[in-house]
This record gives structure tokens, C-alpha cells and sequence, in this order.
């Protein structure tokens, strides 16, 4: 087997070949040289950021059993994203006379992630926090959970942040050509519970309050280069922007 | 066009411009004196453009387009063109001795009309057509993916500066009634008009004109460019651009 034959099984690696090669099918770029890309004539479109969306799948023992909508307040108010960061960590070999060369030795992924969320009155944003973080009782310093269920399971959850181009189908339904990119976290949990931000308050001033909200996660997170992990997503995602009029249109 | 021909197409507009040395006639020297009735020179006037304008299709669909277009070059009573300016680096010597040099040259990208409005406001929905790139409910765009592109949404508008004359035959515009001439390519509109529009004051009663800014992608193509003068003679007749035509619609009650 040829090295060529090792990579392409690889399944991330075809993945992202894959999504290279789609990138770089469009006849339409940017001109060489001059790199222009104006005029009305155009069928290629630049990136637009803002347009996410986040589906959290909370831990079973701290929410599930509650009626509380935890999972769909995260998912409404959550108004902007900072992903993680990857880089690789280089070895350095010097030779004589200060001559020197560098190799790649590992990759590294820092495992956090920042989501913002906008929060509402009765504050279910800070309360889904505390909540979340109620894993210690502060109280007393220790968990609450017996040994035998103080387990990720029980209080870990999975994020999924959805890319999105300005779009979606005519039903209203997002697609998988509504989809720039998608990152699946799992093992995830919050690092900050945001009880300075959201209860700091000054008479002098008058605010809505933003909380952002810095997560931990395990490992690496499984993007579109993972082929499977496009149709899992479009499952899960499972809403549609048309619900908007629903509300809209009530007092019509 | 070629770099050299840009810079050879701006020479000949400037040749043509200024005219010959000797038969040309000039406010005088010295004085600047440009009076009586004996002259074979007009100084510039303001006020006599006209427009063209390409609708996006997958916006307005052709039907819509076509008497789109009629409003916003029937109605269009103002034009502020876009600006260019020049970028310097200075260089700074002993005891405050200064020079500069041009770096780089920039327009705005920018230009304004100004339309008049009339009842059941077709030039408010015009824009509001327009700007429903984006559903202002959904938050996201009407278009799907593979639709959001600027040629689904972008158009292309020609301005036209004239004299206040029509040479051609049956008072079509002609290129000697052309002064200069601009093509604003990839255009969109970047505000919608409702906020002059649908103001009411019960207290003053008004005609509303809406200026309407537009961006457009890179520099606009001007007279230097041959083609985009036969360009806009071709399409001001092709649109019935005919001073003439006035007498169809006065002529009715004879």
C-alpha cells in the first residue's frame, strides 16, 4: 500500500479533501491579480458571519427531569460564537552555526468555546448555569451526586454550532446548502457560571445584559470534514424560520 | 481596456474637451469676460440627466422589472455622483521640510438619486422590493443558497449628464447632447426611503422626493469610454427617449 492509499483512507483527511475540492469547483472567483470581485453579474457570494445557530443536548441528570426548556432558552438566545483555536506545536532542531529547521511534533486544541447569550426577565440564562454548575454544592464543597453517578454522563452535554450562509429553503427549512460549517463538541461543560455579568446593576444606568459563557470540551470537535456528521446535524437542528410568522400573524 | 488605453481614452476626453487651441471660443484672457451676443460657447448647465436602469430579475421578475424601471427614470430628479480621492504618503526631511507622494487613489463607492414619490408609492416599494433580499421576519434572506448571489440581486445603473438639447432626429438624444456619462455596475440600494416617504404631519402638506443612496462595486465606467457612449445613446433610444413624446400625452384633450 502507497502512502498515497494510506491517506486516502484517512476518513478525515477525505473529508476535508472533499470539501476542498467543493470549494474550488466554482468557475466564479475573485480576478487574479487585480483580486476584484464586483459587478452585478456575479455568481459567487463573499462569507457572511452572524449567521449561526447552537442546539445544546443538556446532561441527562441535571435537566432532563425538569420541565424546564433549557435546551430551546440556549438555543433563542444565544447571539454570538468564538470557537476554539488549533495549532500545531513545533519541534526546532539547530544545527551549526545557528542553522535551524522545525518540525511538527503535535496539535494542540485549547478545548474551549464562548457563546453569548442575551438574557430575559426571570433570568433563565444565569439560572440554567447555576444550575448546570450545581454539579458542587458551594455550600458544603462536595457534590451532591452519590460516587456511583458522578460521572460525565450525568453532567457533561454536547453543543452543536451550526455556520449558516443568510438562507434557507422555501419551506423555511435550513439545508445542507444553508450550511458553512459545523462544530460538534461533546464532553462539554461551563467553566464560567455568569453571576457577575448578569447581576451587576448601577441605577445610573439602565441595560439588556449579554452573558457570555466560556465552555470546556473533550477532545476535538467533529466538523463537515467527518462525512457523516452533516446529515446528523440537519437531524438535529429540526426548526424552521417560517415559526416566526406563527407568532407574527397572531394578532391578525 | 488596457492600461494604456484607460490613460489614452482619459487623454482623448480631455483632448476633445478643451478644443483646439484657436477656434474655440473662451471666456477672454485676463478679464474672463464671456458676454455678448456674438459667441460660439455655452458655460455647463446643471439639471438635464437622465437615467438607465437593469433591475436584478430574481428580485423584481421581468414583468415587475419593466415598469420598475419606467418609475425610477420617470421620477428621478437628483443625482450626487460618487467621490474620488487621492491617498498621499508624506515624507517628512530636516527642520519641517515636508513632500508627499500619491499612494493610492480611492472612490467612495457611493451615489445618491432623488426620486419624486406619487400615489400608491411605487418608489417606495421599488426599494422595499429590493432591500426583501432579506426577510425582515426570518432574519435570513428570501433567496436559498444557491440563489444569494449578486447576480440575483445586484443591478446596473447609467447616468446620463446632458445639455439641455436633443439633436438627434425626432429630438432623440444624440452624442453631441451627452457631457458625460456614468456606469454604476453590481448597484443595490442601501437605504429604503420609508422613513421620508410615509412621514406625515397633518400640519404641512407636502410632494415627497426620496433620495435613495446606492453602493456599486469598483470605479464607474465614464465618457472616456467610447462604447459606453454609444451604450447610452442605443438605450435611451431603445427606451423611447424622445423629448417628442410629451405632445402624445398633451395631445389627448385636442
Amino acid at each position: 500500500m502507497s502512502i498515497l492509499d494510506i491517506l486516502n483512507n484517512l476518513p478525515s483527511l477525505v473529508g476535508n479533501w472533499a470539501r476542498l475540492e467543493n470549494a474550488t469547483t466554482s468557475d466564479d472567483k475573485p480576478t487574479e491579480l487585480t483580486r476584484y470581485v464586483g459587478g452585478h453579474n456575479r455568481e459567487v457570494q463573499p462569507y457572511i458571519t452572524g449567521y449561526h445557530q447552537v442546539i445544546f443536548f443538556l446532561p441527562y441528570m441535571l435537566f432532563t427531569t425538569s420541565t424546564f426548556p433549557a435546551e430551546d432558552w440556549l438555543h433563542c438566545t444565544c447571539e454570538s460564537f468564538t470557537p476554539h483555536t488549533y495549532s500545531i506545536n513545533m519541534g526546532d532542531v539547530p544545527g551549526v552555526g545557528q542553522v535551524s529547521t522545525s518540525y511538527p511534533i503535535s496539535r494542540t486544541t485549547n478545548r474551549e468555546f464562548t457563546l453569548s447569550f442575551r438574557e430575559y426577565t426571570k433570568m433563565p440564562i444565569l439560572t440554567i448555569i447555576k444550575a448546570w454548575h450545581s454539579l458542587f454544592n458551594p455550600l458544603f464543597g462536595a457534590s451532591f451526586y452519590g460516587k456511583g453517578i458522578a460521572v460525565p454522563f450525568a453532567y457533561k452535554g454536547t453543543a452543536i454550532v451550526y455556520l449558516l450562509k443568510p438562507t434557507c429553503d422555501k419551506d423555511g427549512e435550513i439545508t445542507d446548502d444553508d450550511i458553512e460549517e459545523v462544530y460538534v463538541y461533546q464532553g462539554v461543560y461551563p467553566i464560567t457560571c455568569p453571576e457577575d455579568v448578569a447581576a451587576q446593576s448601577d441605577q445610573a444606568t439602565n441595560e439588556s445584559v449579554v452573558l457570555p459563557v466560556t465552555f470546556k470540551f473533550d477532545g476535538a470537535p467533529a466538523d463537515l470534514s467527518i462525512l457523516a456528521v452533516k446529515s446528523l446535524v440537519l437531524l438535529a437542528i429540526n426548526k424552521n424560520y417560517k415559526d416566526t410568522y406563527k407568532k407574527l400573524l397572531t394578532n391578525v | 481596456m488596457g492600461i494604456e488605453s484607460f490613460l489614452s481614452n482619459q487623454q482623448l476626453a480631455l483632448k476633445n474637451s478643451l478644443g483646439s487651441s484657436t477656434d474655440v471660443d473662451r471666456p477672454t484672457l485676463m478679464s474672463r469676460y464671456m458676454g455678448g451676443h456674438n459667441r460660439t460657447n455655452q458655460p455647463y448647465i446643471t439639471g438635464y440627466h437622465q437615467i438607465l436602469v437593469s433591475l436584478p430579475t430574481a428580485l423584481f421578475g421581468s414583468a415587475e422589472e419593466s415598469g420598475a424601471v419606467s418609475w425610477l427614470r420617470s421620477t428621478c430628479e437628483g443625482f450626487t455622483p460618487h467621490s474620488s480621492n487621492m491617498n498621499f504618503v508624506d515624507i517628512n526631511g530636516v527642520g519641517q521640510l515636508g513632500s508627499s507622494f500619491p499612494t493610492s487613489r480611492v472612490i467612495n463607492r457611493e451615489f445618491t438619486l432623488t426620486f419624486r414619490e406619487y400615489r400608491q408609492l411605487p418608489i417606495l416599494n421599488i426599494f422595499r422590493t429590493w432591500h426583501c433580499l432579506f426577510d425582515t421576519h426570518m432574519g435570513i434572506s428570501s433567496f436559498t443558497a444557491s440563489e444569494f448571489v449578486p447576480k440575483n440581486y445586484k443591478g446596473c445603473i447609467v447616468v446620463g449628464i446632458l445639455k439641455p438639447t436633443a439633436s438627434g432626429s425626432n429630438t432623440l438624444i444624440s452624442e453631441d447632447d451627452l457631457e458625460d456619462v456614468y456606469m454604476y455596475e453590481g448597484v443595490f440600494p442601501t437605504i429604503c426611503p420609508e422613513d421620508t416617504i410615509a412621514a406625515a404631519d397633518q400640519a404641512t402638506n407636502d410632494s415627497i422626493q426620496a433620495s435613495v443612496t446606492f453602493k456599486f462595486d469598483g470605479a464607474p465606467f465614464d465618457k472616456s469610454n467610447p462604447d459606453l457612449v454609444q451604450y447610452f445613446i442605443k438605450g435611451m433610444s431603445d427606451v423611447g427617449g424622445n423629448y417628442n413624446s410629451v405632445y402624445e400625452i398633451l395631445g389627448t384633450s385636442l
